[in-house]
């Protein structure tokens, strides 16, 4: 019984710490994931920046979902998400079609990208140390 | 005797409780985190054999942004 009762407080302690810290291992930022599919093909690494980007975006909609959010925050980081969309469509339009310049357009993604993490850690969305190399939030 | 009897409807009870406290942090505003890390964990094995995402895996991650994309400009 007394080490079903260390389990029971054990599992309790797990719960209450989960609960306790917001986004407590939730999911990590992969930076290096993008380098590593970048050495597959331009659509691999297409593709592991928009896990990055869709990362982001969940960081955002916790923001927006916050009480007393600013909505000019929210404005800016939408305008943001723009920019990335726009990118995302003629990158993938352009490596769908394997014309030279794909990884030039991957670069817009991913400066894209960039700006919308500025956008978000700006209006306190996203700390500093998330979403770059190493960031677990 | 009583440990062996009781610790299935404890642990079961304790998994109850795991899942409604996972639902309240889904729910406090982390929507999407799972996917968020199921996702990674199919890049990661695409890349680490070398291969491109299916077209089954990358219509789970367009969907996965298209989502999340549809909250932050409702």
């Amino acid at each position: 019984m007394r080490s079903l009762r260390a389990l029971f407080a054990a599992l309790s302690l797990g719960i209450a710490v989960m609960v306790a810290v917001p986004g407590c291992s939730w999911f990590g930022f992969r930076p290096d994931l993008i380098e590593s599919a970048a050495a597959v093909s331009p659509q691999a690494a297409f593709d592991a920046v928009s896990l990055e980007y869709g990362k982001l975006l969940v960081y955002a909609n916790a923001y927006k979902r916050q009480p007393g959010s600013d909505p000019a925050a929210i404005a800016a980081i939408q305008r943001a998400d723009d920019g990335v969309a726009v990118a995302r469509a003629e990158a993938q339009a352009a490596i769908s079609a394997g014309v030279p310049g794909a990884e030039t357009r991957l670069e817009i993604v991913r400066t894209a990208v960039s700006v919308l993490r500025s956008e978000l850690i700006r209006y306190g969305a996203l700390k500093v140390t998330e979403g770059t190399a190493g960031g677990t939030p | 005797m009583a440990a062996a009897i009781f610790a299935p409807a404890v642990a079961g009870i304790i998994l109850q409780l795991l899942n409604v406290a996972l639902a309240a942090l889904e729910a406090r505003g982390e929507v999407g985190a799972g996917e968020a890390r199921a996702l990674t964990d199919i890049v990661e094995s695409a890349v680490n054999e070398g291969r491109d995402l299916t077209a089954e895996e990358r219509a789970r991650l367009e969907a996965f942004i298209e989502a999340q994309r549809s909250l932050l400009h409702a």
